[in-house]
């Protein structure tokens, strides 16, 4: 939107890749303003955005899903971001959308970051079907790691944002911060995600399979993302080869390789998918499943319901990757922190001015207390027992 | 349906798959069945059963259908159980048999246990057969038997494949006992038809009836004619590596034994089966044909089965101890044809196939129902289902019909 931020994109290295024909500029930005973005941008562009979507979607020979990608900070990705989502639930109903956004970290510099983001989750709960978000300290330490273990020198300089998560969080890449691989880490997850759409393989996944599998109540469809090797493509030369398919399974589970901060082994597996690139068959994802169950604590209903994708094109560089996504309880620790810098705010109505002239207050709370709600789901999946099983009896029992 | 079809079509095989008898969309059903068999049926069934149309106007004998498909998905088996249920409507001229694949245990997808009930229980309502095949089994006779190490779908494909060319080649029936009879050749179906399926015998064999087994046919009219039992499974052997072949020696005696102890003993495999009758009661006591399992020990009830014999001498070899009335269900009548082919399968002197409608099934359905009834109690991936048309009380009929197909095997 704003015109500066697009500008740099175009002399980017993605430039050619962009249809320059559906970019839609303003003067300025949301300006860091959920409401602005949402309430204010939404309905000015509304036809504008409508007809340049119409115009994708005509050019495709098989509509799978839309892909968001936006972050939650800020106030164009998040308030503009969803009020696309809100449109495409309207316009075209029957496609998935996926929404993969970058939540704002604790020390975010934007100061309103936790309005956008929870006033964001809200639209993100009502209005997408399946989440996939990413956390930038989650993949700041990653990327930490990486460079430690490469020996290398922490931190590579900040050049044009690319890909995803396009200024990562609301805010002009500056700093010491390592952008490009961590964009380069939140692409992996979306190259392997659809991997499976674009490449042959003996189990392929396509994309709604994975709200199929992973989203077992419709409200709940914030997905856990696991990617092992965790690096980007830029990277993958410098780093170890990952020791062994066994070893990358468990890796996909740890924390470490989480692309938000997360403890996965500590909450409830409400439903998982493994998605495996490369040179594997369905023998090794059998034999690492029964070898991962005993350690996960899995839903009681869903012990064995593991989804599982093959894809015979491995990642560019690497002799295969993984991606474990999974619907984990842990991610109600997300949406906690979210909530709690949101109250930390909203308790003093600070900068809520701002955001009124665009919307009514009402909206704040309606939010608040659908993302408490969303949290409370999820804690009571977490860890809930199994309730007597009521079976039916046989009918056609009267010869025996 | 989707780019897998596309890619099966590319693919450099020994079968060629017909440009124009394909059907291809560009997205599948996303494993939900209800999307597969309310969405998708209705839109691609018309241009479904055309292309079928067009394949049986170019056929001069309609043997009967055979569906392939997989349970657990959403394409495979929602789509194809409506494809089932469209063609047991459009041509009731031929018996429709299913081959259905039943998924890992361990899950390729989540909502497996769904899936692969309604698909069942839609079909044993609409299809005259189902063979049954388990993945899980598959996958333990490429580890144990055929000494695949890291065994991938082809080698999966290639067992399942194997089995059933054993069950549907053409074969001759034959007496149960060894000695040759002169009783006419049953399962004739017409005047007619049985003149046109009146072919020269490969070779030898005295006792072989004149008309050949109708693979589909038969196997709905005595396999699975009872309503209530159209499950069946196929056991195999033998089970050999590829290289071990020549180093084989076969005896129709000992083939022939391992069949029945992996029968009678519920198991698919032939290894680690149970021969010692009662260890404690005779300790030294070889497995012989003369003292097989006493009756208490008879694991697995058949309501019917059907024994294919491939290779020499097939016609002459003595399978009396498959009439074994312990192991047919006792209600019955003439529960088992014998039918043999003296060519050979696949390289095999001697080979043989047993398809019983037995109590195999029973834990596999019961596993799988036992996780359709954790996931229904807490709700889980319903409104996915719902989102097409499917209502929970569907779900539950449909649990009541597999748990009436436990109970009748159970009662066996």
């Amino acid at each position: 939107m704003e015109e500066g931020v697009i500008n740099k994109m175009l002399k980017g290295p993605l430039s050619e890749v962009l249809d320059q024909t559906q970019l839609l500029y303003d003067v300025s930005g949301a300006g860091n303003n959920w409401a602005h973005g949402h309430h204010g941008y939404g309905p000015r562009y509304r036809d504008a955005l409508r007809e340049q979507l119409r115009r994708a979607a005509e050019g495709c020979d098989s509509l799978q899903s839309f892909l968001l990608l936006h972050s939650l900070g800020g106030g164009t990705g998040s308030g503009l971001g969803t009020y696309i989502l809100g449109m495409l639930q309207d316009d075209y109903p029957s496609v998935f959308r996926f929404s993969a956004p970058v939540f704002p970290s604790e020390d975010d510099h934007v100061v309103t970051a936790p309005y956008n983001a929870l006033l964001a989750a809200h639209q993100l709960l009502l209005n997408a079907d399946c989440v996939i978000p990413v956390e930038n300290q989650a993949l700041l330490d990653a990327c930490g790691r990486l460079e430690r273990s490469a020996g290398a020198a922490a931190g590579t300089p900040a050049s044009a944002a690319r890909g995803a998560g396009e200024d990562g969080g609301g805010g002009g890449g500056s700093g010491n911060k390592p952008w490009d691989a961590m964009n380069g880490v939140a692409a992996g997850m979306l190259l392997d995600l659809t991997a499976g759409v674009r490449f042959e393989g003996s189990l392929n996944v396509d994309l709604n399979d994975i709200t199929m599998n992973l989203v077992p109540f419709p409200r709940m469809h914030f997905l856990l993302s696991g990617l092992a090797p965790l690096a980007a493509q830029r990277d993958v030369g410098r780093m170890a080869a990952p020791r062994s398919m066994d070893q990358l399974f468990s890796d996909a589970f740890s924390r470490d390789h989480q692309l938000i901060w997360a403890e996965p082994r500590q909450h409830t597996f409400l439903a998982t998918a493994l998605m495996l690139r490369g040179a594997a068959g369905i023998g090794d994802v059998q034999r690492n499943v029964a070898r991962l169950r005993g350690g996960l604590r899995l839903a009681h209903w869903n012990e064995e319901g593991f989804k599982i994708g093959l894809c015979s094109q491995p990642r560019v560089g690497l002799p295969y990757s993984l991606l474990a996504l999974s619907n984990n309880c842990c991610i109600t620790d997300t949406l906690g922190a979210l909530q709690k810098r949101f109250d930390k705010l909203y308790r003093r109505r600070l900068f809520l001015h701002h955001y009124e002239e665009y919307m009514e207050r009402a909206g704040f709370d309606e939010a608040a207390e659908a993302i408490g709600a969303l949290r409370d789901d999820y804690r009571a999946a977490d860890g809930a027992r199994p309730a007597p099983i009521v079976r039916l009896r046989p009918r056609g029992l009267a010869l025996a | 349906m989707e780019s897998a079809v596309a890619s099966a079509r590319a693919a450099p095989s020994p079968w060629s798959y017909a440009g124009c008898g394909s059907l291809c969309r560009h997205s599948g059903s996303g494993n939900n069945w209800a999307q597969g068999h309310n969405h998708f049926g209705p839109r691609v069934g018309a241009d479904a059963l055309d292309l079928v149309r067009r394949e049986l106007e170019a056929c001069d004998w309609l043997e009967g259908f055979l569906l392939l498909q997989s349970v657990a998905g959403g394409t495979g088996a929602g789509l194809g159980t409506y494809l089932a249920e469209a063609l047991a409507d459009d041509f009731r001229q031929g018996p429709l048999v299913n081959v259905c694949v039943w998924p890992y245990e361990s899950g390729e997808v989540a909502v497996q246990p769904y899936n692969a009930l309604l698909t069942l229980s839609h079909l044993s309502s609409v299809s005259d057969g189902l063979l049954l095949l388990q993945n899980e089994v598959l996958h333990a006779t490429c580890t144990k038997l055929l000494g695949v190490q890291r065994p991938g779908f082809t080698d999966l494909n290639g067992v399942a494949a194997k089995a059933l060319a054993a069950a549907l080649l053409p074969a001759w029936p034959r007496p149960a006992a060894g000695a040759p009879a002169q009783s006419p050749p049953r399962a004739a179906p017409g005047p007619g038809a049985g003149a046109g399926r009146q072919q020269p015998q490969p070779a030898a064999g005295g006792s072989l009836g004149r008309v050949a087994l109708h693979p589909l046919g038969d196997l709905a009219a005595h396999l699975t004619a009872h309503p209530s039992f159209r499950l069946a499974s196929v056991r195999h052997v033998p089970q050999l590596a590829p290289g071990t072949l020549d180093f084989t020696t076969f005896t129709w005696n000992s083939l022939l034994r391992r069949l029945r102890q992996m029968a009678v003993t519920g198991s698919f495999l032939e290894e680690g089966m149970q021969w010692a009758p009662n260890p404690a009661a005779a300790p030294g006591a070889s497995p012989s044909k003369a003292t097989p399992l006493p009756a208490h020990r008879y694991r697995n009830k058949a309501a019917s089965s059907m024994l294919l014999l491939r290779g020499q001498q097939a016609a002459e070899v003595d399978a009396a101890e498959f009439a074994d009335p312990r192991w047919h269900a006792s209600w019955a009548a003439d529960p088992l044809v014998v039918a043999a082919s003296a060519s050979r399968l696949g390289g095999c002197q001697m080979a043989a196939t047993l398809l019983a409608t037995d109590q195999a099934c029973v834990a596999p359905l019961r596993r799988m129902q036992e996780r359709a009834y954790r996931m229904a109690s807490a709700r889980a991936f319903l409104h996915q289902y719902e989102a097409h048309g499917m209502d929970e009380g569907q779900l539950l009929a449909s649990f009541a019909a597999i748990e009436d197909t436990i109970a009748s095997y159970e009662a066996l």
